[in-house]
């Protein structure tokens, strides 16, 4: 049973035709038990739409949406569901404490599996010394942070992440992707969206792409970073004004790093350029592939389906 | 129950710890501290005017702080959209709406006892220092007038919450809502002086018609005000009060069920 379901689901706004506007055209996308999902794309591509979708709080003008297996709409459901939107607003007198206490009456949880719950978690998110301030005092990234904790409460299977990382400063980054790492050790299902590439390369194990509400692809992160790599960086202890002498009939791009030169052949240059420093006794430090960006390959992506569509 | 509950006590803390209602509050203990002395500015009827006077000051507070906290604590929900926090636990719309209103409501009678203890308090002082010959103090009719003010504010909480439903700004809801407490104030008046009391006055049918209707759709605030029988020690019937009570729980249950049925069908983008 998959943890997630999209099934044929597509959102227009306005009823009025001359305002109408498809925000997700016919998504149909699943997400098994376990997996970290990175679902991604542009501003206004979808991402949140489709979030919203999820949680109930606005409905699909057509298809279907299941979580856990069961229809979206069953607000039972989210017992088992944690939810952290893009800039969290909380009711500005509250403390954390209160907050917890109630995203777990709501879940079901007796006051004390509550109690003990919440400890363990403002722990996790260092929000233990200011458990009983009130939220209105607090910064973005610690409302982000009990955020999280209000999202974790009642021990989720299924945690959907809308631009978790948007907003924080690199510290409030990687208490997020810790934690996603060590949601996914778990087992549990992560759905989250992001428009910041780099914040999910380490993170999911598959990622779709979305733009102008349409799903353009759903593949492993590997697979969608390994084509087409564009060729090599061979980092060598030499200078580069000596490596532009023995390599002159290749013509590659050289860039200084310290003490060692990074040398950026194509594919079918490789062989014959890793032969010339072999015999010119140059000392190789490393050989790497060079990779395109996951910016790059999003971009290719949309831009190939947008002209395969146009 | 248990989700009702649970939004009812979240709304219940976020109201108390307001800025809004520790200053009304203040306000509501300079007012009835000047009760003695505004009472002995009309000597005839000192116990009369200081009734009039703590329970138009509990009014009056308590109808600011239901239009201003009761518009801030929902409106401001999807305003600033907290209330996909809430609804992404395992809440419904209706224990959402039912949750919020119970809290609000909880809010308005605290604030209602506690008001009323001190226009209870301030009044009692003048009666003490008056003798009977200034008027006689009917302490029935006071708590009956204070106990359908708290109705009347409670009806209000449901008004606000029926135009929130569908209105996505908080100083619409607050308008609308002030608008029909106006109306609500004086339509029964209205109809019976056009009906009744205008002899002599060409009155149109349409307009009669229109003076009708709307004694019919908005809330008769007018049947829930006692505050001159308890001044004057007038006698209300019991059918009266029961008539009262019936029909501000009855608006309150109209209003609160289709603001409900309006909040399952509507989207939180």
């Amino acid at each position: 049973m998959e943890s997630i379901l999209f099934d044929d689901v597509t959102k227009v706004y306005g009823g009025h035709p001359a305002a109408r506007g498809v925000a997700v055209e016919r998504l149909s996308l699943a997400v098994p038990k376990g997996e970290v999902f990175g679902f991604l794309g542009p501003n206004g591509a979808g991402k949140s739409t489709s979030i919203k979708i999820l949680l109930n709080l606005i409905f699909p003008t057509s298809g279907r949406a299941l979580m856990l297996g069961r229809p979206v709409a069953d607000e039972a459901v989210r017992k088992w569901v944690g939810y952290l939107p893009e800039n969290p607003n909380w009711y500005d007198y509250l403390t954390p404490e209160e907050l917890l206490w109630y995203g777990g009456s709501t879940s079901g949880m007796s006051r004390l599996h509550i109690k003990e719950r919440a400890a363990g978690l403002l722990d996790l998110v260092d929000l233990t010394s200011v458990r009983r301030r009130r939220l209105k005092t607090f910064s973005k990234g610690m409302l982000q942070r009990a955020g999280v904790a209000f999202a974790l409460i009642n021990d989720p299977e299924v945690i959907v992440l809308d631009e978790p990382m948007s907003g924080l400063d690199p510290l409030g980054r990687k208490l997020m992707a810790d934690l996603i790492r060590r949601l996914k050790e778990e087992g549990k299902t992560v759905f989250f969206s992001s428009h910041i590439l780099h914040d999910v390369e380490d993170l999911c194990d598959r990622v779709g792409i979305i733009a102008k509400g349409r799903l353009r692809r759903v593949a492993r992160l590997s697979d969608l970073l390994a084509v087409r790599s564009k060729g090599w960086t061979i980092s060598v202890k030499d200078a580069p004004q000596v490596l532009r002498s023995r390599l002159a009939d290749f013509e590659p791009d050289y860039s200084a790093r310290g003490s060692f030169t990074e040398i950026r052949v194509p594919e079918k240059d490789l062989g014959k350029v890793m032969e010339r420093l072999g015999s010119s006794q140059s000392e190789i430090v490393s050989v790497t592939p060079l990779r395109p960006t996951l910016e790059e390959v999003v971009l290719r992506e949309i831009q190939q389906t947008d002209g395969n569509v146009g | 129950m248990r989700n009702i509950g649970a939004i009812a006590k979240i709304t219940f803390w976020e109201g108390l710890r307001s800025r809004l209602f520790f200053a009304l509050f203040v306000i509501a203990l300079l007012a009835f501290s000047g009760t003695y002395t505004l009472s002995y500015l009309f000597p005839r009827d000192v116990i009369k005017v200081a009734v009039d006077l703590s329970l138009g000051t509990t009014s009056l507070i308590g109808l600011i702080l239901t239009l201003f906290l009761g518009t801030q604590l929902l409106a401001k929900d999807l305003e600033k959209r907290t209330i996909h926090m809430v609804l992404a636990k395992a809440v419904s719309r209706s224990e959402y709406v039912l949750g919020k209103f119970t809290g609000l409501s909880l809010m308005i009678i605290c604030s209602v006892v506690l008001l009323g203890g001190f226009a209870a308090l301030a009044t009692w002082t003048v009666d003490r220092l008056t003798s009977d010959a200034y008027g006689v103090m009917h302490w029935p009719l006071f708590v009956l007038s204070l106990s359908t003010i708290m109705l009347m504010l409670i009806l209000l909480v449901s008004i606000i919450f029926f135009f929130s439903s569908f209105v996505s700004s908080t100083f619409l809801a607050l308008g609308l809502t002030s608008v029909v407490y106006l109306i609500g104030q004086s339509v029964e008046e209205l109809k019976e002086f056009l009906t009744q009391g205008a002899e002599g006055l060409a009155v149109s049918p349409v307009f009669l018609k229109v003076v009708t209707v709307a004694y019919y759709i908005f809330p008769n605030l007018a049947a829930l005000d006692f505050k001159t029988q308890a001044a004057h020690g007038l006698v209300v019937s019991p059918s009266t009060i029961i008539y009262a009570v019936l029909y501000a729980m009855l608006y309150t249950a109209i209003m609160i069920s289709a603001a409900a049925w309006i909040f399952q069908r509507r989207e939180f983008p």
